[in-house]
């Protein structure tokens, strides 16, 4: 888990096409999710979480 | 006789303040049927009536300038209000008629207007006092998330999660998937939500094993409203970000 102000994350877009496996990882973690933001890896891909509201 | 005309006369007057409300609350989100007491339902039909009589004759005046006729509203009310044999009120009813049907006209064209710029400007959001009846639209839109008592805005949102408890006989399942599409019941309440890539499980097998969801054939599940006893909905911003990780770094 890394939080938002992590330098290595560079932000490409929140238009992020969601596949199954996405859709099932976030699923998976999302007890683990909360307002401060989690990284997580699908694939090769890395995604940037953060629950709202 | 001349009671019972008077009666359609008033009636006539106050059509157009209802025609007003119909028009400004017929969206699915905005429906609202239920009776609010007899003061409150004669309020909201006498106070936008008045307000579009007033608009509707704003109207007419410019539309006499424009086209070059004539229309005497104040002889018109007077003389509906004064005459004294049913004869004298069919010579002008049909002028009343064609007035209210005018002003009945504006008042629906300015109720679809008025719902417009309200949600436009996003004052339904901001003000309570404009906020709609239907309160499971804002909730699972994420409209919710711009009250002015909610931290973030709707416009972060890009994924939303659906856990809901359904009851299927004399089990209970939770579902849980992405929430990507709800329908509104007539009657302003909630009648379906549509679930991607959802998974279930369940409420008997909480906490028994690990991975305790299985996944579901098919893509897409419309659960019933009827059936949910109750729901839990959270957003979440999800970005993609560039791959700067090494394969050995922990990540969830």
């Amino acid at each position: 888990m890394k939080s938002k102000t992590d330098n290595k994350q560079h932000w490409v877009s929140n238009k992020v096409k969601k596949s199954r496996e996405l859709v099932y990882k976030l699923i998976d973690i999302n007890k683990e999710i909360d307002g401060e933001g989690t990284t997580f890896r699908v694939g090769e891909k890395v995604y940037f979480v953060r629950e709202l509201g | 006789m001349a009671l019972a005309v008077s009666t359609l006369f008033l009636f006539l007057f106050i059509l157009p303040g209802i025609t007003f409300k119909q028009a400004y609350l017929s969206s699915a989100f905005s429906r609202q049927l239920k009776f609010s007491g007899i003061l409150d339902e004669v309020f909201w039909a006498l106070f936008p009536s008045i307000i579009m009589h007033f608009l509707a004759y704003a109207l007419l005046v410019g539309l006499e300038r424009v086209f070059s006729f004539t229309f005497d509203l104040k002889q018109l009310l007077s003389m509906a209000l004064l005459q004294e044999t049913g004869r004298q009120y069919a010579d002008i009813f049909v002028s009343y008629l064609y007035y209210c049907t005018f002003v009945m006209s504006v008042s629906f064209f300015a109720g679809h207007a008025s719902r417009k710029i309200i949600r436009g400007l996003k004052f339904d959001r901001k003000f309570k006092l404009f906020r709609f009846s239907n309160e499971w639209h804002y909730l699972l839109s994420g409209e919710f998330l711009d009250f002015p008592e909610v931290p973030d805005h709707p416009e972060q949102v890009s994924f939303k999660l659906v856990n809901a408890l359904v009851s299927t006989g004399n089990q209970q399942v939770i579902y849980i998937g992405e929430l990507i599409h709800f329908t509104l019941s007539d009657s302003g309440g909630l009648e379906n939500i549509v679930l991607k890539d959802a998974k279930r499980r369940l409420l008997q097998d909480d906490l028994l094993e690990r991975n305790r969801y299985y996944e579901i054939p098919g893509r897409y599940i419309t659960i019933p409203y009827k059936t949910i006893v109750n729901i839990n909905v959270r957003y979440f911003y999800l970005e993609e970000v560039t791959d700067d990780y090494s394969a050995d770094e922990k990540l969830l």
